[in-house]
Formats: structure tokens, sequence, C-alpha cells
């Protein structure tokens, strides 16, 4: 099996390089997917928007969280 | 009816006191409603605080109370006490706005928010809905369809919000008690702005039915008040199971009139240390400081990865939020206000994981702040990082670093807010400057822990939420 570089790479050193995200690609495609009805100019925001939100989530998706944990839930059967 | 209330006397009286002397005929409802009405009239166009004042519907019903009074009749603890609401709670007949023009196009309520329907049992006087940010996603009320409210302490700067309507109202005198809600701190940031006191009880402790949503995981009840005593009343009529509401809590009420005068002896107070005394400006520390002197309390608590949980509320919000507006975010985002929206077509973009995440982590720190509350029964911490900006300043200076107004107000109210812990800002006065707030916090459940703290400060002169004095502003 060949791997590519960049996977290569990773399975090697245990890391994978970043690829930059093109956020406002990212979220013109999900709003398309919404069915969201919106502007060239509203776009310019939430992406502006959306990045902030990005950065935001960096630090919780960065926090090492135990295996064994679970979103807190409300339901009862 | 005994005019043994001057106009000055109403215009500083709280709910308790306005009730005492409504119950005991030294004043008529009718005359304290006329009052209210003649002080909004006055007030409001300086403030604008409310969406709608419900003038003929109260004005019968101060009618009714007083004559109900005069047959020797019992009517219930708040009777003829004025009250308004934030436009996010359902009124029986009325279109429950919540900050925007979209909702003009609902049908009106069929019938009141249980929090609306426990105040009226007791007598209140419903008077009026208040402004907001729209659908509650924000922290300035600075609203495009509605304008902003302004603070009662210079009405060049804004009240803060989600809840600013209700805020600026009770500080402004306008009415001595409202009700707001609080997902991320929409209750304790205009309470400390405004300078008055905010109470955001335990997640599930006050019923949200009939109350219009931002975030289910996090959207509490909270309310506003001039006096410690007027809280704990309130609290009281408030608080109790609803079977309209799954998320209301099963909890056994807790009363917490009886306790008010329990002192705070045998209490183990704390400051929230670490992230809780960055990235402010120095009086909002000081404030903290000083009453912490005056409480004796001297150990610091860190609360770990408060930042991390103050990002977890972030995405969640913006998550759940942008769920609950999706349909209309879909076939009329040009309706939204523009601030509003563009967060919320945000936040329908963000990807299943980061959500997720948020929630494990949202159970991790309440684990960890559990564990620390086992130690400690009430924590200081600042409630904003600064007093009340100016209407539309976009950044605010601290430390030389430029910061953003709108997401910096929640930076302290945030991380306690997404473990549901009951938090209550209370007022600090500085004259000549404006005021601060300081929250006090507790265990889930321990709303009492706060009361008899406030009740003590209060007792010492160290906080207060007199009347604005709107003549000088």
């Amino acid at each position: 099996m060949v791997l590519s570089g960049r996977l290569n790479n990773a399975l090697e050193f245990g890391s994978m390089e970043k690829t930059p995200v093109d956020w406002a690609n990212y979220v013109e495609q999900t709003l398309a997917l919404l069915e969201m009805e919106t502007s060239p100019v509203m776009h310019s925001g939430v992406s502006e928007q959306f990045a902030q939100l990005a950065a935001i989530a960096a630090q919780v998706m960065t926090f090492p969280l135990p295996d064994s944990s679970q979103p807190p839930t409300g339901f009862e059967p | 009816m005994t005019p043994a209330f001057t106009h000055h006397e109403l215009d500083d009286a709280d709910a308790a006191a306005l009730a005492k002397a409504i119950r005991h005929q030294d004043v008529s409802a009718s005359a304290v409603l006329q009052h209210t009405l003649q002080r909004i009239q006055q007030a409001d166009s300086q403030l604008n605080c409310f969406t709608g004042v419900f003038e003929e519907a109260a004005t019968a019903i101060a009618h009714h109370i007083d004559c109900t009074l005069s047959q020797q009749v019992r009517l219930g603890a708040l009777a003829g006490v004025p009250f308004g609401v934030k436009n996010l709670f359902d009124i029986a007949g009325q279109v429950t706005l919540s900050g925007s023009i979209i909702n003009r196009d609902r049908a009106p309520a069929a019938q009141d928010a249980t929090v609306i329907a426990r105040l009226k049992q007791a007598g209140a006087v419903l008077v009026g809905h208040l402004n907001m940010d729209e659908y509650a996603y924000g922290f300035v009320t600075e609203n495009s369809h509605y304008g902003a409210t302004r603070n009662p302490h210079d009405v060049a700067c804004i009240a803060g919000g989600s809840s600013g309507g209700s805020a600026a109202a009770v500080a402004a005198g306008l009415v001595p008690v409202s009700l707001g809600t609080d997902t991320n701190g929409s209750v304790r940031v205009p309470a400390a702005l405004c300078g008055v006191y905010g109470f955001k009880p335990t997640y599930g402790r006050l019923p949200r039915s009939g109350v219009e949503l931002l975030a289910s995981s996090l959207d509490h009840v909270g309310f506003f008040a001039r006096s410690p005593r007027d809280l704990a009343a309130v609290f009281d009529f408030l608080q109790g199971p609803d079977v309209r509401d799954p998320v209301c809590s099963r909890h056994p009420p807790d009363p917490l009139q009886p306790q008010m005068g329990l002192g705070i002896h045998g209490l183990r107070i704390a400051v929230a240390g670490g992230y809780f005394r960055e990235g402010l400006q120095p009086e909002a520390l000081t404030v903290v400081d000083e009453l912490a002197r005056s409480l004796g309390a001297n150990a610091q608590v860190i609360l770990p990865q408060s930042a991390r949980a103050r990002a977890a509320a972030a995405i969640i919000t913006a998550a759940e939020g942008a769920k609950q507006h999706l349909r209309d975010l879909q076939t009329r985002p040009q309706d939204f206000d523009p601030e509003t929206r563009d967060r919320f077509l945000a936040g329908a973009c963000i990807p299943n994981a980061w959500y997720l995440q948020a929630q494990q982590l949202r159970r991790w720190y309440r684990d960890r702040v559990r564990e620390l509350l086992q130690h400690v029964d009430v924590l200081l911490a600042p409630t904003t990082p600064f007093p009340a900006p100016h209407v539309g300043q976009r950044v605010m200076t601290v430390g030389g670093e430029e910061m953003t107004v709108r997401s910096q107000l929640g930076r302290f109210t945030q991380p306690l807010s997404f473990i549901g812990l009951p938090a209550l800002s209370v007022p600090i006065q500085r004259p000549g400057q404006l005021p601060l707030g300081v929250q006090l916090i507790a265990a889930p459940y321990r709303e009492s822990h706060l009361l008899r703290v406030a009740t003590h400060l209060e007792a010492k002169g160290l906080i207060a939420a007199p009347v604005v004095n709107l003549s000088a502003c």
C-alpha cells in the first residue's frame, strides 16, 4: 500500500501537518447544503463570524477529554 | 386611601415596601400603578426600556386589587407590585417579539409564561414588556429594530444585554422587579452595568415554559430587583416544578425568605482566582477584593480550564441558536438584525464534533467545579471586565490591549452558566462613576447561600441599588 507523502509523514512523526482551511468556501458550501438563501454580502459577514467560531472551537477541540467522557443528557425513556 | 406615601417614597420603594404599603392601605394599588405609568412615560423616551405598556389591563387589575382590599379580603404577598418582562416571555393575547420583527407575524400567545402566571398569582401587576437583543443573542441591547436601551446612569452608555430593558427599567425605578433570561450572562451583565441585583438561579430551578429559548442546554430564567429581600420574595414565588417544562428541576423548593436573617456565620467564602482575575480593568477587580476583604475571604480557588469552558459555551449557544431559527434563516434572513443573523448563520455551519466535544467538556468542567464547591460555599468573581461602554462602542482597552466589547462582556459570566451554577450579581455603586457588579456563586441549589451573603453586604452598606436620579443624567 502506497501512502501519500503527508500521511506517511504523519504516521512516521505521530502528527499530521494542518491544511489551511478555506472558511469562506466551507461556509458557502454548508449554507448551500442547508438551503440558505443568502447573498454574497451575507457570506462575507458569516465567514468572518465562522472564522472566529473556529478559533474558539480550537480551544475546545484541543482539550484532551478522557475517552470515557460523555455529553450530559437529560433524556429519560 | 391614606396618602401616607409621597411621590418620592414611591420612587424609591422596593417591591416589599410597596406591597406592605398597599396591603396596609397606606397607598392604593391604583396610585402605585398611575405613578409607575407616569414615570415610564417621562423616562422611557430617553431610556427605551419598554417595547409595550399595558395601561388598560394593568389599570383594571390595580382597581380590582383596591376593591378586594377594601372588602378586607387577603391578597397575594406581592399584590399591587408592578413588574415588567423581557419581551421573550409569553403574555396571553400578545405576540412574543423576542426582540425581532420576524415574530410579529406569529399568533399571539395563548397563555402566560409560567413565571408570569406565578407572579400574577402573587398579586403582582404586569405593566409591559421590555427591550432586548434580538433572540437574546447579545450582551448590549442595541437592537436594530427597536433601538438601543440606554443606561440610566449615563444615557450615552449601553444598559448591557440581552435583558437590557429589564435591567434599566429597574435601575431607573420604572418598575421594582423585572424578569429576564440568562444563557451566558444576559441577566448578570446588564444588572452589573445598570447597578441593580441580577439573579440567575440554578439551571432548571425556575420554569421556562412560555419562554422563547436561545439555547436550551444553557437557558435560565432570572430576574432583577433593587434589594435582597425582593430577590427572596420573587424567587419563592417563582420556584417549583412545572409540568410544562421538561428541564424544570424536580429538586424540592427551598424558600429563601426564612433564611435571609441567618447571616454569614459558617459560610466558607473564597475568591475565584486565575482566569477570573485576568483580562479586566483594575477597578473591576478592586470591587471584588473590597467585598472579599469585608467578608474575610482570603482564599483563592482556581476553576480549571475556565477559558475553554467559556469557549464551549459559545459553541453550544451558536449551534443550538442556529437550529432554533433555522427555518427563518432559510427563508427570510434579511429580516434578522444583521448582528445576530451572521452569527446564527455561522452557528448553522458548526461541525457536529465541535458541538459534541463542547457538551462533553461541559460535563468534565461541571465535575471539577463540583469537587471544588465541596470545600467552598460562596465564590466571588467580577461580573463584567469593565463598566458600561458607550452605545455603538466596538472595542474596549484592557491592560493596553483592545478587546471586542460584545464578546468580552460575558467573559466572567459564561463559564458559570455553562454548568448551571446559581449566581447573583450584586451592585457596587461608585459615586461619580458607572456602577460595577460582583458575582456571588454557589453550588447547585444553594441559592440561600447567595442571599445570606447579599443580605449581609447590604446591611453593611457595601452593596445597594438606589433608583437613579434621571434628571442628573
